[in-house]
């Protein structure tokens, strides 16, 4: 299958890597002289391969090989040597006579601290003045899932990861909080320095080599009017510069059944809910409570559930059964690295074959990566990264929304076999009608930078990098089904075709003097992106033998397409400043133009400044305790953009109507939208105040921040009376803050040769309020408006809780107010004015947890590793709710319709029942809020690596083997399917939520 | 350091010249912006296209429930399925907010009509169209205007009344009355009679200066102006372009049983094209046809009366059998695939139709359909007939799965191919249930019976018996006397004639007549108050117009 899409990889993209290639041998030339070699072994004694030797103020040089040795000639004896190698204090030495030069190297303190991904940029983490926390990916690696971002779950605190519910599915992203009501909530994505829009589905998690948290504004800013939502930095790995081959291979195998064992009515459970809807005839009168042995109970089911006789049908068919079953993660990795001295690769290919826990969700990635750099001459350096990922989501689910709602005493499938396509003989549908079709859905993800960086030789410090990076990706979906449109047959071919590039120069001049350290960047760059969209849908075939690729062969046929662009351009300039090692500045600002800004205002400018102050390493500075302790502020302003074309007063338009019989279409337009000619990007100003510590010879080290967030701007779509035939229109409004803390805590608890023990905690909390929306004062009651309609509250939260508070349910025998009976909710009249209305609700709580917490706890013993890593969201007492609704009220479909079991609906016989159950419809129905705090054993995994003269004698570097289990369990009072919220699912005792998995997994990693 | 100036002015220098001027504008690439959209005279057509599609999706085709407000809660038929949806619990149905939002969603949808109207009308001025293009364009916006201003006033009274297109954001809007509403009602649809044009040079189904003098009779009449509407009515009653039909025509004029009133029904006969003269105003359904509103795929998107009213036989049981005697869902008499949610009131199916009972050709059972075959062959009643007015023993009458109704809500044996299980058998699929033929706004008939009532109003009930005889004399039913004409004989007869076919709630409403109606012949509404004859004006469109106060209705 591969090779029919890289046909559409740009010619480019090729000609590059043959480039590369003809480079790269041409590198490996020698220079003619004299010879001079020698071994570079550490502090320790131990060889050290990559290490770059060089003749000074010349560009002869080389690297060592594996065993630590280089050779190289020398064009005069005299000169000096100069060997340099990342995390090592670079030296010189005189060549005099010498043929042989054996040198130590010692490590570089300063220098073996972490180095982070920044923007435009790397920083060492030592020198880093925002709020920037780089992902523990090691020991999570070995858990089940399919997307790297659900293995980032609870592991940084301020990252707020959603939970899934389908294969290969993307959860949501959040950074600290919502910083809008109605505009983009998603983060930026930059994979290898490039701004990434597509779905996460496509990145293969194996070839990551760290994923970079910008979380403050004053690290943002530099992503500008794209940034407000926080930045994830993704970087891949890439082969090293004088490394002997290396072929990883790991493979892996897991489970995947649900956390809940939620399920639908079994046969004898289904009937009762029958006769407690019909309770005022099942039951006799006054209490309802003593079987009425008049009562048919036959006469009140759907005749597909009756004999010839009327009798109900003896039959049980366990649907749920039919529709589900176990599922898996298999996983296949296999990747080549190295390099040579001047060049350096990776390949990499990986195979993801996921299915869920209901039939026919699948998913199954193939995917491909080549990363390529070439040292082209001692001042230019080239390079690609490059990946092909290939998704395949074949195969339509059931409805499973009807699986639950078909009744136990319905057989599917009729005598012959076939499916019945509406079993109850209503225009309800059979939950495998979307089963039984021809699916066919593809995503094919292309992405390639090429990237050229220059050293200017005239001036050491002064480079030059350009950055094409190019996103290519199609999305296909196909369907055919026999049973669509009214049986009458239906197909369809969607095709998506989406481009981008982004162009950016970045120019970086490092220099110091005296004291004084300065990078200063420079950045300017365009990003163009183009969507089109073809579909062609067919209904009433007479024959559906071609499927989807024969359409012409329906008889009514519907053609549709769209496009759109979008074009952006900024420039960006930075200034990191260091002083004496201890007093760090960075400065920022960009200015960012987007074509979808309104016509008045087409550019912004975001700026950020930040402090920070190494406290260590002052004089005065006592406590022997605290072996790093470093302060840092930072403010910046950074934006959130408007959606393309929402300042525009459009129209829509489409067949309208047909005058007479046999008439021609004819082609309708109606406006859709008011214009905005100011509409802006959101602005959100944050601050920021953290520490980053390392106490008691690091055995504690962390990290504190404070922030606060102002967002003004709002991207909003203000209500407007109806009147206007515009339900509302897109404009800036209001502020919002948000205002949180985070606490990242390591503690090495143990620390031994053969024994180590390390926790690590990290807790957030974040509380959103709005402080002003439109400004006005309609009531006059002194305070500004809420919009109640929007549900948006002055001094609250986005996520109000603004509903009815109910009182337990109407009894038999009350006393019971018009509009509403006994089962339904008793509606607390909270303002006593006599009437239930829309004026009784009231503020109950919020939607927002109050903070999140996780543990991770890793234990090594010998060359056993077990990690536990238990996460949990905590709501408090009035934060974390949600609405949990099931309801019953009588009519033809509740009766004929089966539902989750396990749900405590009131009766008479069971007045204590949590859920209303009526026999009509109250005016007035709430929601049951419900918290939803929960602690999860998220992540466990024990791991061995093997170790001794076997993997010795066979020549592997390393040897791993593993069974790991996620989601293995999960504490909470929520009712229903997951207390954590999944974007357009109801986790709750609703047909509309899903299960979440667990999963077990064994699996091994082989390093030749 | 004059080196990094010069490499940094010349690096700049190429960065800032590759973009080009207008690479940030933004040019939409799928749809029009309001800024080019109304210029040629195709371009205001498209937008009242649009205004024909909205009022067909308003009165018909918007779903399996809004369509039908105009019917249930009024004295013509009850909920077989009792739900909130068909005004089963009326103080939920008529709600100012929360639950179904009923009022809402007429509101919205028909200010949807306003606010299109106003932006044809209002960008007139501008556009290059030729002056008899603007008059024309002009004549039409003001009677779609005409139209949904003439509907908010019935339902909700007083409403607030722009007349311009609304380019930025407004939320001080205030009630008008109810004679300020009408009144630009009626001069409106004055410009619209004087200057739409004839009904012989109209396609099918467009509007025309006829189709504006009914409307206008009938708003004349909303505001007591009985002598304009008599006049305004006689306008259309005198045309010589229209007249009752008398004699059985169009596609279906040899089949039996059958007579003109049914042949009024039948599927192609409602366009002048199949030689009717009495239709006035006909809202278009073309099957499979893209802006067609209907189609054969699925009962979504079609006008679903056949759905709504006519009964559920599937689950009939008479004592000593367990299957029903009626084969179901049949393209025939039985009503193709109705549910039963409509269920004819007593008063509409046996009270109303006593003093013509067998003569009145509208009470034939083709046309009003009591008496049903029985065609199940598995039935012991098989190929008898089985009828609602002496059912068989144990068979209570009306219920969801029996009950008379009227034929016009289907087309028997005339669904179109895709909705057949068994062609030879008639049997439909589960997604039939929607009506197949071209809709009556507005019908000669209807005409006649307006000017009775403007008679009525100028008290001269003897021109008031005469239009109504021209409407029983053509369905064979005697004529009523003078002094035996009351508003509610007017409303009777409006049921015989266009029981199912006109906006019962809209008439009653006009007439500040609906509790009155609804209390006293439809015993199903027991919670039917007084307060009801408007509905509310929406809670959260007081709430969205923060900038004035839009006065509630009283009782809510």
């Amino acid at each position: 299958m591969a090779t029919r899409y890289t046909s559409h990889l740009p010619r480019a993209i090729f000609f590059l890597l043959l480039f590369l290639t003809v480079t790269a041998t041409t590198l490996v030339a020698q220079q003619p002289g004299s010879a001079i070699s020698g071994k570079i072994v550490d502090e320790k004694g131990a060889e050290l391969p990559g290490v770059t030797v060089q003749v000074k103020g010349t560009t002869i040089g080389t690297s060592t090989d594996g065993s630590g040795t280089y050779s190289l000639n020398v064009p005069d004896k005299g000169g000096s040597l100069v060997v340099s190698y990342i995390g090592y204090v670079t030296k010189e030495i005189a060549i005099g006579n010498a043929t042989t030069l054996n040198v130590s190297l010692v490590p570089d303190v300063k220098a073996l601290e972490e180095v982070v991904v920044v923007g435009y940029g790397t920083q060492s983490k030592r020198n880093v003045t925002g709020a920037v926390a780089s992902a523990n990916l090691e020991d999570f690696q070995n858990s089940p899932t399919t997307n790297i971002a659900q293995s980032l779950q609870g592991t940084v605190p301020g990252l707020n990861i959603g939970q899934v519910t389908s294969a290969g599915s993307t959860p949501s992203i959040n950074i600290r909080g919502a910083n809008t009501i109605g505009g983009n909530r998603n983060v930026l994505i930059v994979l290898d320095g490039i701004q990434y829009n597509g779905s996460l589905e496509s990145i293969n998690p194996d070839d990551i080599a760290s994923i970079d948290v910008l979380k403050d504004a004053s690290s943002t800013a530099v992503y500008g009017a794209q940034a407000a939502n926080g930045v994830l930095l993704i970087t891949t790995r890439k082969g090293k510069n004088g490394q002997k081959p290396r072929i990883s291979f790991s493979s892996s195998y897991a489970t995947q059944t649900p956390t809940v064992n939620l399920r639908p009515l079994k046969r004898e459970a289904y009937l009762e809910h029958v006769r407690d809807l019909y309770y005022d005839q099942a039951y006799l009168a006054p209490d309802y409570t003593q079987p009425n042995p008049d009562f048919d109970l036959a006469s009140k089911l759907d005749n597909t559930m009756k004999d010839a006789d009327g009798n109900i049908v003896p039959f049980e068919f366990d649907l749920w059964d039919q529709a589900t079953k176990v599922g898996y993660i298999q996983d296949n990795q296999l990747s080549i690295s190295g390099g040579s001295d001047k060049f350096n690769y990776l390949f990499s290919g990986g195979y993801t074959n996921q299915a869920g826990f209901i039939i026919n969700d699948k998913f199954k990635r193939k995917s491909l990566r080549v990363n390529l750099e070439a040292q082209a001459t001692s001042w230019w350096k080239v390079g690609i990264q490059s990946s092909g990922s290939f998704v395949n989501k074949d195969g339509a689910e059931p409805n499973l929304d009807n699986i639950i709602r078909q009744s136990p005493l319905i057989d599917p499938y009729d005598a012959n076999g076939n499916l019945k396509p509406y079993p109850f003989e209503t225009t309800f549908s059979n939950p495998f009608l979307t089963y039984d079709i021809d699916d066919y859905e593809r995503n094919n993800y292309l992405f390639a930078n090429i990237y050229s960086d220059i050293s200017f030789p005239f001036l050491k410090g002064l480079s030059y990098r350009l950055n094409f990076g190019n996103n290519y990706r199609t999305n296909q979906n196909y369907q055919a089904s026999i049973y669509g449109a009214g049986l009458t047959g239906s197909a369809f071919k969607n095709n998506t075709q989406y481009y981008d590039y982004t162009l950016d120069n970045i120019v970086t001049y490092t220099t110091y003097f005296g004291k004084h350290d300065i990078t200063t960047t420079l950045l300017y760059g365009a990003i163009e992106r183009q969507n089109e969209y073809t579909g062609a849908t067919a209904t009433g075939f007479p024959r559906l033998t071609l499927g989807y690729n024969s359409l012409e062969q329906g008889t009514n046929q519907f053609t549709y397409s769209d496009a759109w662009s979008e074009a952006l351009n900024y420039q960006m300039a930075r200034v990191n400043y260091r002083f004496a090692d201890k007093y760090l500045l960075t400065a920022t600002i960009r200015r960012d133009g987007f074509s979808g800004f309104a016509a008045n205002r087409k550019f912004g400018f975001f700026p950020s400044v930040a402090l920070g102050w190494v406290l260590s390493d002052e004089s005065f500075f006592q406590p022997k305790w605290v072996d790093f302790l470093k302060i840092r502020s930072g403010y910046g302003i950074s934006g959130n953009q408007t959606q393309r074309y929402a300042s525009l007063p459009g129209l829509s338009g489409g067949a309208s109507y047909v005058f007479g019989e046999g008439g021609g279409t004819l082609f309708g337009q109606q406006v859709n939208s008011l214009a905005n000619p100011n509409l802006s990007w959101e602005r959100t100003a944050g601050l920021n105040a953290g520490v980053d510590f390392r106490l008691l010879k690091n055995r504690l080290t962390g990290s504190f921040d404070y922030y606060i967030n102002q967002t003004t701007d709002l991207l909003y779509n203000v209500t407007l009376p109806d009147i206007t035939g515009f339900g509302s229109i897109s404009t800036n409004i209001g502020k919002l803050q948000n205002k949180g803390v985070e606490l990242s805590l390591t503690s090495q608890n143990l620390d031994y040769k053969n024994l180590k023990w390390s926790t690590t905690v990290n807790f957030s909390r974040n509380t959103n309020k709005i402080i002003t929306l439109l400004g006005t004062d309609a009531d006059g009651d002194g305070r500004e408006d809420d919009l109640i309609g929007s549900n948006l509250f002055i001094g609250r939260s986005l996520d109000t809780k603004y509903t009815y508070v109910t009182d337990g349910i109407y009894q038999i025998g009350d006393e019971i107010p018009a509009g509403y009976s006994p089962g339904t909710y008793r509606i607390v009249d909270t303002n006593n004015d006599g009437v239930i209305n829309g004026n009784d609700r009231v503020i109950q709580g919020r939607g927002e947890p109050a903070y999140r917490v996780s543990l991770l706890n890793a234990l090594d013993y010998k060359g056993f590793r077990l990690t536990v890593f238990l996460n949990s969201i905590q709501g408090g007492k009035n934060s974390y709710l949600d609405g949990n609704r099931p309801s019953r009220i009588r009519d033809d479909n509740t009766i004929r319709y089966n539902y989750l079991d396990g749900i405590d609906f009131w009766s008479p016989a069971n007045p204590d029942g949590k859920y209303p159950q009526s026999i009509v419809a109250p005016t007035i129905n709430a929601d049951r809020l419900q918290n939803r705090s929960f602690v999860r054993l998220q992540d466990i995994s024990l791991s061995y690596r093997f170790t001794g003269d076997f993997i010795k004698k066979m020549n592997i570097q390393n040897l791993n083997v593993y069974i790991s289990a996620r989601n293995l369990a999960t504490w909470t009072n929520w009712e229903g399917w997951d207390p954590e919220p999944v974007p357009n699912y109801n986790q709750g005792l609703s047909n509309d939520g899903r299960p979440v998995m667990k999963g077990y997994s064994v699996g091994f990693n082989l390093t030749l | 350091m004059k080196k990094i100036v010069g490499i940094a002015a010349i690096l700049m220098l190429c960065f800032s010249s590759s973009c080009k001027e207008d690479f940030l504008d933004e040019e939409p690439l799928d749809f029009l912006s309001s800024n080019n959209a109304f210029v040629t005279y195709s371009d205001f057509n498209a937008s009242i296209y649009n205004l024909y599609n909205r009022v067909r999706g308003e009165f018909y085709n918007s779903g399996e429930r809004r369509p039908f407000d105009y019917m249930y809660g009024t004295d013509i038929v009850y909920d077989g399925q009792p739900s909130v949806e068909r005004h089963t619990n009326m103080v939920a149905a008529y709600a100012p907010t929360g639950g179904l939002d009923i009022p809402r969603n007429h509101w919205t949808s028909l200010y949807k009509i306003v606010s299109e109207a106003n932006t044809v009308i209002s960008r007139i001025p501008a556009s290059q169209m030729s002056d008899t293009e603007k008059t024309l364009t002009e004549a039409r916006g003001k009677f779609f205007r005409a139209l949904a201003y003439r509907t908010l006033a019935y339902l909700y009274g007083g409403v607030p009344l722009p007349l311009e297109e609304v380019t930025t954001p407004k939320s001080d809007y205030t009630r008008a009355t109810k004679e300020e509403v009408l009144a630009q009602v009626i001069s409106d649809l004055e410009f619209s009679a004087a200057n739409l044009p004839a009904i012989t040079a109209v396609q099918d189904g467009e509007i025309t200066n006829l189709a504006a003098y009914h409307l206008l009779a009938e708003v004349y009449l909303a505001t007591g102006q009985f002598q304009k509407a008599t006049d305004a009515a006689t306008t259309v009653i005198s045309s010589t372009n229209v007249n009752l039909m008398q004699n059985r025509f169009g596609a279906k004029s040899t089949v039996t049983p059958g007579d003109v009133y049914w042949d009024l029904f039948q599927q192609g006969n409602q366009n002048r094209s199949s030689g009717n003269r009495e239709g006035i105003w006909v809202i278009q359904f073309e099957t499979d046809v893209l802006g067609g509103g209907t189609v054969s795929t699925g009962t979504g998107g079609s006008y679903q009366a056949e759905r709504n009213f006519a009964p559920q036989f599937n689950n009939l049981r008479i004592p000593g059998s367990n299957t029903s005697p009626i084969l179901y869902p049949r393209s025939d008499l039985s009503g193709g695939r109705g549910i039963g949610w409509g269920i004819s009131t007593k008063y509409f199916s046996d009270v109303i139709w006593q003093s013509d009972f067998t003569n009145d050709i509208r009470n034939a059972n083709h046309n009003f359909v009591r008496e049903y075959l029985a065609t199940n062959p598995a039935h012991p009643r098989f190929g008898q007939i089985i009828s609602t007015t002496k059912p068989p023993a144990g068979v209570p009458v009306p219920q969801r799965f029996f009950y008379a109704y009227q034929a016009k809500v289907t087309t028997p044996g005339d669904h179109p191919e895709n909705l057949f299980q068994d062609k030879s058998q008639l049997l439909l699929k589960a997604t039939a249930g929607g009506t197949y033929a071209d809709q009556y706004m507005f019908r000669l008939a209807e005409t006649y019976l307006l000017r009775a009532e403007a008679y009525l109003g100028l008290n001269d009930n003897v021109k008031a018996a005469a239009d109504i005889n021209v409407v029983r004399a053509r369905a064979k039913a005697s004529p009523v006397a003078p002094s035996d004409i009351t508003i509610d004989y007017i409303l009777d007869e409006r049921l015989r004639e266009l029981g199912l076919e006109e906006k019962r709630r809209l008439t009653l409403m006009r007439l500040g007549k609906w509790y009155d109606r609804v209390s006293r012949f439809n015993p199903y509404y027991k919670d039917a108050l007084p307060t009801y004859n408007l509905w509310p004006i929406p809670q959260a469109e007081i709430d969205r117009n923060k900038d004035a106060v839009l006065e509630q209705n009283p009782g809510y």
